[in-house]
């Protein structure tokens, strides 16, 4: 192979990798941030190219050993398929045979998670609250983490927004966002029926929320959701749900009847508190999808 | 209808959880701070009466999460050993955040403020759950949420150090959960179970009859790694001084006296209540644990001798005294599982009261973490000067403090004759000495009384301490204290919680 | 040789799974771009989930969501609800984790302007906050 043909492979493999535009020099991250010029020597960026292939060579090791070990681990496993594995006890029994009179619903998925594991469930609401938390802390726009630059661009971003007059994405998101929210809302208000549930209700939902800010401007999204309303949302639904499992979980563990009217099964009201607590998640989710791309394209709701 | 003591640790998790959704609306950084104390003390207050209730009586009991009996259903476990834990955690908690409240308003911007001690709240929470939970999804859930609140209080600061911290953090974190989480599935594979009760049963009925042990002796491997990989154990510990060093004061010491000891205090659960500790010796995990803990030990040491930043100082001693955990339960026994519990108690207590001193030591040189500014610091804020001698003395093990109860306690457990024995014995002699080595010359510099011009530091006025930091300071030396005086109770309370777990 | 080769191909997804696991593990611990890091711990757990949700599956059988209430359902109707149950719970945690990293490491790249820790890290030693 002659010198220019690899050049030409290497800087092939280097954009596959997105390596191009964004690999830099210690140096040149310093300089960057000293406001100096750089200059860059390719010998350099060789030398760290050399450094990572024998740390990955090294790497590959340690994973090729814990493949074979774990490969030799799955030929020992319970063997795919096969109803007498161990997993198949009296707990998944119960959860089958039993499920539909203890929590109402025709999802024995939805209803376990909801009901037999509800503590989980909600632990796993937190994690996302949690994370929408921490998203706000580092990009919510404040005095260290933007600059003047940033907002000149955010505005100049934002104004071509609002002019984007195309035609055919606004009439194809008008005809799509309908569509997106009724599903989002069947697939919430179906949970306890059908496979789905707050999350994947509330992921559509929040994904017709992002299209329509993404052609209409985020400023046509405000009108209806602002940052008030977002925490609104949010705590309003999540602490629901937490008052909803104490109740649930005090009167089960009393072994007192909780009183929830589980309704007749196939019924779209029925299964007690399934149904709620998939309303309020996928409120909270689609709040918080939306919250993500926010804050990730503008810094701000 | 159950005891009303029993309800008590579900209502403390499901509190602290709510506490963090409230604080999140409450928009006052101070504001936050009163219903994060307000919580953590209700939950304090109820933990305190569980323990007058259970531990007399030595009871343990499960408390069912949903309409069912066991085992369908999330559960949580209680006695003595758990919460004991658990009122320890609440302490500290409390303490770190108000010796490091001025940090707190200081370093992060006030508008988000409040979101810090949303972080506080879910960390209690999670920690609480870490240590009464039964089923070990359950575990898994509140791992993750231990993992990104502990993240979110490392990069509070917000500064270009914090956030490369951060991302190492997290990504050794995501590693170990990871691991820790197919380690479950295979487990659930194999056993059918979450609860841990029920894996214990099943995991006792596949030792006897041997089958598949590969699965199984794998399953150990990945869990203890994955829970070693959180907890900063040697080799893993690259991140830690990063993390620890550069986060702002009390984002420190919740780190070092609170968060680890989470993923160790659910290595017990794996160690006793799943794989039960027979199982466990017979798969030789324990000696790696052992090699790993005194590897820890005098490497920790080492790096830390080498350290001119106070806090990076008091950083890498967290790897050594995690060591000395891990060589508890590398030695086996119940005796030696004790000391390193009695090990995590006391670290609780002291390595936040160090981070707390060094943070107003810090501040009455000028914001200067630098050893050679910190000369005469002792001299400027009193009490802490007085609370980092404590805390130093208490590592390199003075009678009376708590590390040496651990140490004391610890080579007790090792005298067994076999090769452990000389292996945990020099290690604690050589540890002890290498922690002298640098908290001596650290205590020296920080009572050496400046001469005027002698050298080229600024003159600085005594700083007096608020009294939350006063309080922090004085009630975290004093649980040290007491740990160490009171050593035979408090090891006789660990013992029986350890023989009921 | 056969014997453990039929087993393998019974335990195939199982065995796409571990493998899978692995190189995830690999990115995630030794690719120094965060971005791809932050691949390979989704490839992590996307491994582990297809691992649970195998385990749960038995041959032949369907989903469990009835349909039909007329009588009580029968465990030899639907496979194992619970490791599904786990997935649902697991995915959510993952993707809650994958924007917070993501969100840093956005702010990371404000800062210093490239994903490769390696040169952070070396940058950071070379005397920049």
């Amino acid at each position: 192979m002659n010198p220019s043909n690899r050049n030409r492979v290497k800087a092939f493999f280097d954009w596959v990798d997105g390596e191009e535009w964004c690999a830099k020099t210690p140096d040149e991250v310093v300089a960057r941030q000293e406001k100096k010029p750089a200059h860059r020597s390719s010998n350099d960026l060789d030398a760290y190219r050399r450094f990572r292939r024998l740390n990955q060579a090294v790497g590959a090791l340690f994973c090729i050993t814990l493949a074979v070990v774990l490969t030799m681990v799955v030929v020992n496993l319970p063997l795919f398929g096969d109803p007498s594995n161990p997993t198949n006890n009296e707990v998944a029994a119960r959860y089958i045979e039993r499920g539909i009179a203890e929590t109402g619903s025709a999802n024995l998925v939805g209803g376990m998670i909801l009901s037999y594991r509800v503590f989980d469930t909600f632990g796993e609401s937190s994690v996302l609250f949690l994370a929408a938390t921490c998203v706000t802390i580092l990009l919510r726009r404040d005095r260290k983490n933007t600059t003047s630059r940033d907002l000149r661009e955010l505005h100049s971003d934002g104004l071509a927004d609002r002019k984007d007059k195309d035609i055919v994405l606004r009439t194809a998101v008008l005809l799509l966002l309908p569509v997106s929210v009724m599903v989002g809302f069947y697939v919430m208000l179906f949970g306890h029926l059908s496979p789905g549930g707050g999350f994947s209700g509330g992921s559509i939902l929040g994904g017709g929320m992002i299209l329509y800010s993404r052609t209409f401007g985020s400023d046509s999204v405000r009108k209806f959701f602002n940052e008030h309303l977002y925490h609104l949302v949010k705590v309003v639904c999540l602490m629901c749900y937490g008052l909803i499992l104490i109740y649930y979980v005090f009167t089960g563990s009393n072994g007192l009847d909780n009183h929830i009217w589980l309704g007749i099964p196939g019924n779209i009201i029925s299964s007690g508190i399934i149904m709620p607590i998939n309303v309020l998640v996928g409120f909270e989710v689609a709040c918080t999808i939306y919250a993500f791309y926010a804050l990730f394209s503008e810094g701000e709701m | 209808m159950l005891p009303w003591y029993q309800h008590i640790p579900f209502f403390s998790i499901v509190l602290m959880m709510i506490a963090g959704i409230f604080t999140s609306i409450v928009h006052r950084g101070r504001a936050a701070l009163a219903v994060h104390l307000c919580a953590v003390s209700a939950v304090l207050a109820g933990n305190a009466a569980l323990f007058a209730n259970i531990v007399p009586a030595g009871e343990t009991f499960t408390y069912n999460l949903g309409i069912v009996g066991h085992p369908f259903g999330n559960e949580l476990v209680c006695g003595p050993l758990e919460v004991t834990l658990a009122l320890t955690f609440l302490t500290v908690m409390a303490l770190c955040v108000l010796g490091g409240y001025k940090g707190i308003f200081e370093d992060i911007e006030p508008e988000k403020q409040n979101l810090y001690f949303v972080m506080c709240d879910l960390i209690m929470a999670s920690l609480l759950a870490m240590v009464y939970t039964n089923d070990a999804f359950t575990a898994y859930v509140f791992i993750e949420i231990n993992t990104i609140s502990a993240c979110a209080l490392v990069m509070a600061k917000d500064s270009g150090a914090t956030l490369v911290a951060t991302i190492r953090y997290l990504m050794m974190s995501l590693l170990g959960s990871g691991m820790f989480l197919m380690g479950l599935t295979l487990l659930y594979h194999i056993t059918g179970h979450l609860l841990i009760i029920d894996i214990h049963e099943q995991v006792v009925h596949l030792a006897e009859t041997g089958s598949y042990l590969l699965p199984l002796t794998v399953v150990m491997g990945l869990m203890t790694l994955g829970l070693c990989l959180k907890s900063a154990l040697f080799p893993f510990h690259t991140w830690l001084p990063d993390a620890h060093g550069s986060a702002t004061t009390s984002s420190s010491a919740i780190l070092s006296g609170l968060v680890l000891k989470g993923y160790i205090v659910l290595l017990i659960k794996c160690i006793f209540s799943i794989f039960g500790e027979h199982i466990f010796r017979s798969f030789h995990v324990g000696d790696a644990l052992l090699v790993m803990g005194v590897a820890a030990m005098v490497y920790g040491s080492v790096k830390a001798m080498g350290e001119t930043h106070i806090k990076r100082m008091i950083a890498y001693s967290s790897v050594a005294q995690i060591g000395y955990i891990y060589l508890g339960f590398g030695l086996g026994g119940e005796a030696a599982a004790a000391a390193a519990i009695y090990q995590i108690l006391v670290h609780a207590f002291t390595k936040p009261l160090l981070f707390v001193c060094a943070g107003e030591l810090a501040e009455a040189s000028g914001h200067r973490k630098q050893m050679y500014y910190l000369r005469g610091a002792g001299h400027r804020a009193k009490l802490a000067g007085i609370g980092f001698t404590v805390g130093g003395l208490s590592m390199i093990g003075l009678p009376l403090l708590g590390g040496f109860a651990v140490k004391f306690f610890l080579a007790d457990a090792a005298l067994s004759g076999s090769w452990r024995m000389w292996v945990a014995l020099g290690a604690l002699a050589v540890s002890s000495v290498l922690n002298a080595l640098y908290y001596l010359p650290a205590i020296i510099q920080i009572w050496t009384i400046r001469e005027h011009g002698a050298d080229d530091l600024p003159q600085l006025p005594a700083v007096k301490p608020g009294a939350a930091v006063a309080v922090s300071i004085v009630l975290l030396a004093v649980g040290g204290i007491l740990l160490g005086v009171f050593c035979t109770p408090v090891g006789d309370l660990i013992s029986t919680g350890l023989s009921l777990l | 040789m056969s014997d453990f080769l039929s087993t393998l191909w019974t335990q195939r997804y199982m065995f796409t799974a571990v493998i899978l696991f692995c190189i995830g593990a690999f990115s995630l611990v030794f690719n120094p771009n965060l971005i791809k890091k932050l691949i390979g711990f989704d490839l992590m757990d996307g491994a582990i989930y297809m691992m649970l949700t195998s385990a749960g599956y038995i041959e032949g059988r369907i989903a469990p969501i009835v349909t039909d209430f007329s009588a009580t359902p029968s465990v030899e109707t639907y496979i194992n609800p619970i490791p599904t149950g786990l997935v649902l719970t697991g995915i959510v945690v993952s993707v809650s984790v994958t924007a917070f990293a993501l969100a840093l490491v956005v702010r990371i790249y404000k800062k210093y302007h490239t994903v490769y820790l390696d040169v952070i890290m070396a940058s950071m030693k070379k005397g920049v906050d």
